[in-house]
């Protein structure tokens, strides 16, 4: 790989600092003018081969922030730096080379393929944007490419409409690894395919870390395959970041109720039923009760206060701040009471 | 008509259905077989295109145009299959219903809710729009959804997802039926909302002693909440089995590639197991047992004839020459 004649910076890959995405809308024909708050103060870094897993609700603004990591949205404040240079900042020369080393794979791969183009079109068209072979050997390379998602060479000239969910997902990542990126930024690739085949591409994307030495930037909602690929977890809310930890640590002991709540509601496969029969009448959930609330009416201070099952008085009224805990050294959470329950 | 003793609410036998086009028929559900006793959740799973939701179908008689559906389904005793239409209408709703995937498709966008359950009701019981009023507000409340009557006011796009899904079950459960089709009532929702609407469910059967039929593909909810379970591959039931079992010791390569394909915390690091390849095609099958191409303990055996499903331990069955063999744990 040609990246690896450069030597690799001591740096973080990718810099997110403050973000925050504010759209605005009126309430009403007449109402005054409103801010829905998608993204509000997130800082996140991802290093060389490192994945950085993104949790949370829909709503909590993953796919959002998701947009402008990869520069595809402007943020209203805060900035995106790639090997420490503002995104936002760049001349033409710079962000196309920001779009080489920067790839994104989207949750519905019947959507982000173009039904009229073939999988040899699809997966050449970066290729010749960024001049990286000559016309001879650009068949050869998306043959290459194909291999590398486990897909045969015959497969070329055919069009997205003939392939199942799981081989259009292979050819969206055969796409995105076109351009030898150093990051891909993967936007809920797993939650539209059967769980076999989920577990055909996640073995693709854990090859992808290991052997290519790629980046991710995973957003998932499925908790499970978070902690089999992440490295590092974020878990957002309404915008925020409620708590970043290690995924091994985080998965052992979550420190915020919203992260308990989470883990409470993915079913468990294991442990429970062999020794107490299947009927959960009385076991009942740490699940958050009740629905996330609208970006548009964010509760005050905490804003997972009004779900939480651990609430004291102050929580309604000042927002805790994102720190560090004592005796929890690397790790960030987002409440006033973590240390009273973990 | 009186629920017959010791007989399951719900017993089918040798269910084929097959779509009649063009050119022959295609079955797609073969020789499906299964009971429900009383106040259980049966989880049925399987991936896309394994015949789960025609199953389902077939039971409410609501099968799509060109599918035929042969064999039992015996409900409270009683043939459904082959039942005239005038008759299925009266069990449909009122003895059996049926929740599915999709909230926002599933309820009228330019009625309100009110009137959505209020309608479930009028339809089945001789009761007047006032006392169906009274009765669809407590039926609210019982399905937790919070101050119920303002929300009978509210029309489906003012609702979050998982109050939508509450508002299906609310219709469903109207006239209090013995049982409850749910065919992947949590797909569309969140985690948080899943687990919600699980224990909604789990808690309604308790309360009212309804058997459930709860066709999902996610294996954790089937863990948390159903009894017995039937895993279905290519249209056939390949695994039947007590959920203890099924999680502890299952005895179908399918089952146990369904279960390698979940990335489990000890296997941190190390590659998944997936199941290669994808379900084929229902005119694409491999002659023998359905699943010996994708199979990684098949022996040429499997090709030949297409194995039984048999019975291994008290309740625990398996269509796989191999069965016995099988030795597998989480």
């Amino acid at each position: 790989m040609e990246s690896l004649t450069l030597p690799l910076t001591e740096g973080p890959l990718i810099t997110a600092r403050d973000l925050r995405k504010f759209f605005p809308f009126k309430k009403g024909l007449f109402g005054r003018e409103m801010e829905l708050k998608a993204v509000d103060g997130v800082t996140l870094e991802v290093a060389e081969n490192r994945v950085l897993g993104v949790v949370g609700e829909s709503g909590s603004g993953k796919s959002t922030l998701a947009r402008m990591v990869t520069a595809l949205d402007r943020p209203t404040s805060g900035d995106v730096l790639f090997r420490g240079k503002s995104v936002f900042a760049m001349d033409r020369r710079e962000l196309k080379a920001f779009r080489r080393s920067v790839q994104m794979i989207f949750q519905d791969p019947f959507a982000s393929l173009n039904p009229r183009a073939t999988v040899f079109d699809t997966i050449a068209e970066p290729i010749k944007i960024h001049r990286l072979a000559g016309k001879k050997d650009i068949e050869q390379k998306v043959a290459g490419l194909l291999k590398d998602v486990g897909l045969s060479r015959e497969v070329m000239h055919r069009y997205p409409h003939e392939f199942s969910g799981g081989q259009r997902q292979r050819i969206c990542i055969a796409r995105a690894l076109a351009v030898s990126p150093r990051l891909i930024v993967a936007d809920e690739p797993l939650s539209a395919l059967d769980v076999s085949i989920q577990a055909q591409i996640l073995n693709i994307l854990s090859d992808l870390k290991r052997r290519d030495r790629i980046s991710f930037l995973f957003i998932s909602h499925d908790l499970r395959v978070v902690e089999y690929l992440s490295d590092e977890v974020l878990v957002m809310y309404l915008g925020r970041v409620v708590e970043r930890s290690e995924a091994d640590r985080l998965f052992e002991k979550p420190l915020h109720p919203y992260t308990a709540g989470l883990f409470a509601s993915a079913p468990a496969i294991k442990a429970r039923q062999m020794s107490e029969g299947p009927v959960s009448g009385q076991e009942k959930t740490e699940a958050p009760k009740g629905d996330i609330p609208s970006p548009i009416d964010i509760p005050p201070g905490c804003p997972f206060h009004p779900r939480c099952p651990r609430r004291f008085s102050p929580c309604g009224k000042v927002s805790p701040l994102l720190m560090e805990p004592a005796g929890q050294p690397g790790r960030l959470v987002a409440c006033h009471l973590w240390n009273q329950f973990s | 008509m009186p629920a017959i003793k010791n007989s399951p609410l719900l017993e089918i036998k040798d269910l084929d259905i097959s779509f009649t086009r063009a050119k022959g028929g295609v079955k797609v559900v073969d020789s499906v077989a299964f009971s429900i006793p009383s106040g259980s959740i049966f989880g049925l799973a399987g991936e896309s295109g394994s015949g789960k939701s025609l199953t389902a179908l077939s039971i409410m008689g609501i099968l799509p145009n060109g599918a035929r559906a042969q064999g039992s389904i015996r409900f409270k005793g009683r043939e459904l299959l082959g039942l005239p239409a005038g008759e299925m209408r009266s069990i449909r709703g009122k003895e059996i219903s049926m929740v599915f995937q999709e909230p926002m498709t599933s309820l009228n966008p330019v009625l309100k809710i009110g009137y959505q359950v209020k309608e479930a009701l009028l339809a089945h019981l001789p009761i007047s729009k006032k006392e169906a009023r009274d009765r669809a507000v407590q039926l609210l409340r019982s399905v937790m959804i919070p101050s119920p009557e303002q929300r009978i006011n509210d029309y489906p796009h003012q609702l979050s997802g998982g109050m939508r899904q509450r508002v299906m079950i609310a219709m469903a459960i109207a006239c209090n039926p013995p049982l409850l089709i749910a065919d992947e009532p949590t797909t569309a929702l969140d985690v948080t909302i899943e687990a919600q609407i699980l224990e909604l469910i789990d808690t309604l059967r308790a309360e009212r002693d309804m058997s459930v039929l709860l066709i999902t593909h996610d294996l954790g909810a089937i863990a948390r909440h159903a009894r017995t379970v039937g895993v279905m591959y290519a249209g056939r039931i390949v695994e039947l089995a007590p959920v203890e079992e099924i999680f502890a010791g299952p005895r179908h390569p399918y089952t146990i590639g369904l279960l390698e394909s979940i990335p489990f915390k000890n296997k941190k690091g190390s590659p998944l197991k997936p199941i290669p390849g994808s379900v084929p095609p229902p005119w694409g099958l491999p002659p023998g047992c359905k699943f010996s191409d994708r199979c990684s303990f098949m022996i040429p055996a499997c090709q030949q004839a297409e194995p039984e499903l048999e019975e291994l331990a008290s309740g625990h069955l398996s269509r796989c020459i191999r069965a016995r063999e099988m030795k597998w744990s989480l």
